[in-house]
């Protein structure tokens, strides 16, 4: 490390080598001023505070005085009194100040989570993966971990409602029985538009219903799930298929915009992972190939990204496949014909020759260990072409499972027609939200409207909600029972708490149904459900009672049922006309590319306040979808970021701001869905929805061309937050090649550590520390968004992001290296240091900040009087200050997702990371109980239990068998800013990539 | 007092007057309020209450904190 000597005169003004905005990268003097300035200009306006009082002395000890005098006989005021009910009929599960665990599940479309939900007096608080799982092995997505806020949204409808008022649950079973009951006499048939049905229970209920009532006609529903995926997997197999990574036999991945490490896949992003944490060099390392038109996470991680048009892909594929064959002799599968199809590099894509043929042989090479996984965005043709590129390499490293069939959009069509014809007698829409989904939303409404019984099985009232005249609310997730298929598991989803509201699971509605229509069904669901589970899954002859069997499946969360479902047999007799329409699939002019909403996804998580204010991982956007489109063209189109623009497409124009997004393909703009909602306090008038814009019918409706792309001349201000907290320093992350790696572990001597005039600290017992592996680190977020969930951190709004005042107490920075075209990218996370010499804990007036014995830098909030000395010097800029009341407003049910053990923190107050100093003490009061010392690997914080890549490793420096102080003496390991001498906590492993082209992309 | 101008005696007076005046009023308000035996808390509606009732899971098996 080169040692910064104050003294010396300022260097010339070198543009930075890795870079996070486009001033940066020039290093404007407005960007050299972010990097001095601890808060940016907006943060400390005081336009929106409190104006500074101009009273004087005297006359503030009268107002107190008499502020005094009022508030003790206001205090003397009976009215706001509340009753104390002492804690006499405890529950016996309850012990106050203990923490029960519950193991439950949950499903995302067609993804299960296998999870195990944190409790606190009955109030489940946070949510992690279940650790018995044998894939998640403890982790889980971070949509799923902030879906406990929809648990306590206090939008929730509380009770049913007939013709919008409330209603009894007798009344409304009866219309809606009446309804089916006279469509099953006249014939007439009866519509359930659900989301995918994942669970086997539910599936069994959904055939006794269909036995029952032989008009129904059910149609699963995914918005997020494009038509290419279902088409391309029914063209091939015959059948729906869901491709699930096996990435830990990967040796090459080639993703075809298929952002498979955007955080919904902890499983694919562990194995992922796992092959890129080397100790030394000559360690076998994975190789990612990314060709896509929109930088996404998965891209940014890529040894190999090629920035490439969307329509170009299928193409694309298919010459590989050819070429596959033709130049490295790779079979093709029986009934395969491509002798239609070009070789090399197909026309007018931008890719050079040296490249094809390195792609070529990196997956000849791999053979069984490549595969090829295609984005839900794409067309059929190129799913196609995927399948067939992983049949032919006889990829091991993906497992394809039979699934249930979706419906397509040209299928839900086919239900409006049918509605606006008067088909329907009645509907029943479940968990779907189509009247802000589907693509002809306004025809939607117009056709429902005709259909006589309406009924909505949901959480909240939405935009379908609106149009049905019996509303049936349900039970939240961690309300309810539920089972799921994982493969070979049986997953069990079991409720974690009573139900809060006048609310019903969505089965027992059915079973409900059931039992009108004059069928047998148990009372409730839970007993449908273990009934099943004692015919189908309790092992037939086994010694174990079916009631104790059934008690380990819900405390384990899951037991093995069999093997795996068998892989659907490949059928490629289509494959020659999907190749001809793959290359007569090119489009002219700009490319539009819609995609699901990391945060949104298809716009149920859009009231979701954690995951709006969680900064997108690649653009860096909260609360808001802007458009994003490349450099070259902002430029040509004279736009710069947050300018307006006008997107016109068929009829539909939408108003939006754009991002200049670095990565990003020339001619290819990009948009998220899962925005504009217009009902929700959080979602309404966030972003646009985009949804208009899909095209039923389309092999892919998430690609579009055509559209008219007009500057409005206006310009918004953008709550993005990647130009904030920037560091003012040299190597503040750190990559290599493998080639450099190689160069820098035979030169690595650990460097030593800087002279102080401070007396070093003294660690008794632990000195805690952590290592994060950015080489693993794929930038997913999950942990600020666990960390928000453990640590009770506040939700500040689009506004209040926008000035630099978000609270996030673990950000994910962002860095980019070389052209602005097709950069590499760097995720590190970045959070409090803990430093041993901290540069704010000696300015803080009130010792509100401190040293502790076991090295943590501690923050005593009553003692904070918010002076804000502590932030302005810290180097890493991990301080987050309250500048106003942003919690402890908040009443239940929303106060009800509070960690107890975390204090909340009023207006004026600074906090930061604790290390999560709660776990830490728990784990030693549980060791000290069991009589016994800590043992390594035991105290996870919310942030390292949460990454799925396990890329952050916590523990005592003091131990010298810790894995922390292992990884911490690591050749890629450096710590941040360390010239400044303040001895951080935290030690970074430096970045490693495996290109094809040692040297770099000149190489080529 | 020589000091003083007329803007600060007039504050003072205001605060001298005003004080007394609102803490009696609060004070009278609070002694001579009707329906006092009523419990304060009772809801005057028959709304539904704001405040979920926590209960515990039926059925479920927890694991041991």
């Amino acid at each position: 490390m080169k040692t910064r000597i104050p003294d010396t005169p300022e260097p010339p003004v070198m543009p930075p080598r890795h870079w996070r905005t486009l001033d940066e990268r020039v290093e404007t003097p407005e960007a050299r001023r972010a990097a001095h300035d601890e808060f940016l200009p907006g943060a400390v306006d005081i336009a929106d505070l409190p104006a500074p009082s101009e009273l004087s002395r005297r006359g503030f000890l009268g107002i107190l005085g008499g502020a005094a005098a009022l508030a003790a006989t206001v205090a003397c005021d009976r009215t706001a009194q509340g009753t104390i009910v002492p804690y006499t009929r405890r529950p016996l599960e309850v012990i106050p100040g203990v923490a029960n665990y519950y193991a439950s599940a949950t499903s995302e479309g067609r993804r299960v989570y296998s999870l195990l939900v944190k409790t606190r007096e009955g109030r489940p608080i946070h949510i992690t993966g279940n650790d018995e799982h044998p894939g998640f092995k403890g982790k889980t997505s971070l949509r799923v971990v902030a879906d406990i806020l929809r648990l306590y949204d206090p939008e929730r409808l509380r009770g049913p409602k007939a013709d919008g008022r409330p209603a009894a649950w007798p009344e409304v079973d009866r219309r809606l029985v009446a309804a089916l009951a006279d469509a099953k006499t006249a014939g007439k048939p009866v519509l359930l538009l659900t989301g995918a049905v994942a669970s086997p229970t539910r599936r069994a209920l959904l055939a006794d219903l269909k036995a029952a009532l032989p008009t129904l006609e059910h149609l699963a529903w995914e918005p997020a799930i494009g038509d290419g995926a279902l088409e391309g997997a029914r063209a091939v197999f015959g059948t729906d298929v869901v491709a699930v990574p096996r990435l830990e036999h990967a040796k090459v991945i080639l993703a075809l915009a298929s952002d498979f490490l955007n955080g919904e896949d902890p499983e694919a992003m562990a194995a992922f992972a796992s092959q890129r944490r080397l100790s030394q060099p000559g360690q076998p390392m994975n190789r990612l190939w990314v060709l896509e038109g929109a930088l996404s996470l998965t891209g940014s991680n890529a040894d190999e990204r090629i920035p490439l048009r969307p329509t170009q892909l299928a193409a694309v594929a298919f010459a590989l496949a050819k070429d596959l064959h033709t130049r490295h002799g790779l079979a093709l599968p029986a009934g395969v014909d491509l002798s239609a199809v070009p070789g090399g590099v197909p026309p007018g894509v931008d890719l050079p020759g040296e490249t094809w043929s390195r792609l070529l042989a990196d997956l000849a090479s791999a053979g069984s260990g490549a595969v090829v996984l295609c984005g839900s965005s794409l067309s059929g043709e190129a799913h196609q072409a995927t399948h067939l590129l992983n049949a032919m390499l006889g990829s091991r490293a993906q497992e394809l499972r039979p699934a249930d069939a979706l419906a397509t959009l040209p299928e839900l069509t086919a239900a409006v027609q049918g509605m606006a014809a008067g088909r329907y007698a009645a509907a029943i829409l479940w968990e779907v939200n189509p009247a802000y989904a589907f693509p002809a939303a306004q025809a939607w409404k117009e056709a429902l409207a005709k259909v006589p019984c309406r009924a909505w099985i949901g959480l909240a009232e939405d935009e379908t909600a609106a149009q049905c005249s019996l509303l049936l609310p349900e039970h939240h997730w961690l309300e309810a029972w539920n089972d799921y298929e994982d493969g070979s598991l049986a997953v069990l989803q079991q409720p974690t708490i009573g139900a809060l509201y006048d609310t019903r699971q969505g089965e027992d509605t059915l079973l409900a149904l059931l039992r009108g229509l004059g069928a047998a069904a148990p009372g409730d669901y839970h007993t449908y459900l273990k009934a099943r589970w004692q015919r189908t899954v309790y092992p037939s002859g086994s010694p174990v009672p079916f009631e104790r069997y059934f008690e380990v499946a819900l405390h384990d969360g899951l037991v093995q049922d069999g093997q795996a479902p068998a892989a659907p047999a490949f059928k490629g007799a289509g494959l020659t006309d999907a190749a001809r329409q793959a290359f007569a699939a090119t489009a002219d002019g700009m490319e539009l590319f819609l995609h699901p909403g990391f945060a949104t996804l298809d716009g149920r998580h859009a009231g979701n306040g954690w995951l709006q204010e969680t900064p997108d991982p690649v653009t860096k956007m909260t609360w808001d979808n802007p458009l994003l489109l490349s450099v070259a063209d902002a430029q040509r189109l004279h736009l710069r970021d947050g300018d307006e623009v006008e997107l016109a497409l068929a009829g539909t124009t939408l108003r939006l701001p754009v991002v200049l997004q670095p990565g990003q393909a020339a001619g290819v703009v990009s948009l998220a869905l899962g925005y504009g909602r217009s009902t929700g306090e959080v979602a309404t008038g966030k972003g646009v929805n985009a949804f208009p814009l899909v095209a039923a019918g389309s092999p892919a409706p998430f690609l579009r061309s055509g559209f008219r792309l007009q500057a409005t001349g206006e310009s918004r201000t953008l709550s993005r937050t990647q130009a904030h907290h920037r560091l003012d320093g040299r190597d503040i992350v750190r990559t290599f090649s493998l080639a450099e790696y190689a160069q820098e572990a035979k030169a690595f001597t650990k460097d030593a550590e800087p002279v102080s005039l401070y007396p070093d600290q003294r660690f008794p017992n632990h000195k805690w520390g952590m290592v994060i592996d950015l080489s693993a680190c794929v930038g997913c977020a999950g942990c600020s968004v666990s960390c928000q969930s453990e640590n009770n951190i506040a939700v500040v709004g689009p506004e209040q992001v926008a000035k630099g005042r978000e609270m996030h107490w673990i950000r994910l920075d962002t860095y980019y290296e070389g052209p602005v075209d097709n950069p590499t990218v760097v995720h590190q996370p970045m959070l409090c240091q803990q430093c041993d010499d901290a540069p704010c804990e000696n300015v803080c007036p009130v010792n509100a900040t401190n040293h502790s014995p076991e090295g943590l830098n501690q923050m005593v909030y009553n003692r904070c009087v918010g002076t804000r000395y502590c932030a302005n010097n810290c180097p890493y800029k991990v301080r987050r200050f309250n500048f106003l009341d942003f919690m402890s407003d908040k009443t239940e049910p929303e106060s009800l997702v509070y960690n107890p053990e975390v204090t909340v923190r009023p207006r004026g107050v600074m906090e930061k990371c604790t290390f999560c100093v709660q776990r830490i003490e728990d784990g030693k009061i549980r060791a000290m109980g069991e009589g016994r010392p800590l043992r390594d690997g035991e105290i996870t914080p919310a942030c390292v239990a949460a990454c799925p890549a396990e890329a952050i490793v916590f523990g005592d420096l003091k131990d010298p068998h810790s894995q922390v102080s292992r990884l911490a003496a690591s050749n890629r390991g450096f710590k941040v800013l360390e010239e400044l001498g303040v001895k951080p906590a935290i030690t970074y492993l430096a970045d490693l990539k495996n290109p094809a082209f040692e040297g770099g992309r000149d190489a080529k | 007092m020589g000091t003083l101008n007329r803007r600060e005696i007039l504050g003072r007076l205001t605060a001298l007057v005003a004080g007394p005046l609102l803490l009696s009023r609060k004070a009278l308000g609070l002694a001579l309020q009707t329906g006092r035996s009523a419990p304060p808390e009772a809801s005057p509606g028959v709304q539904p209450p704001r405040r979920p009732t926590l209960a515990p899971p039926s059925h479920s098996v927890p694991r041991r904190g």
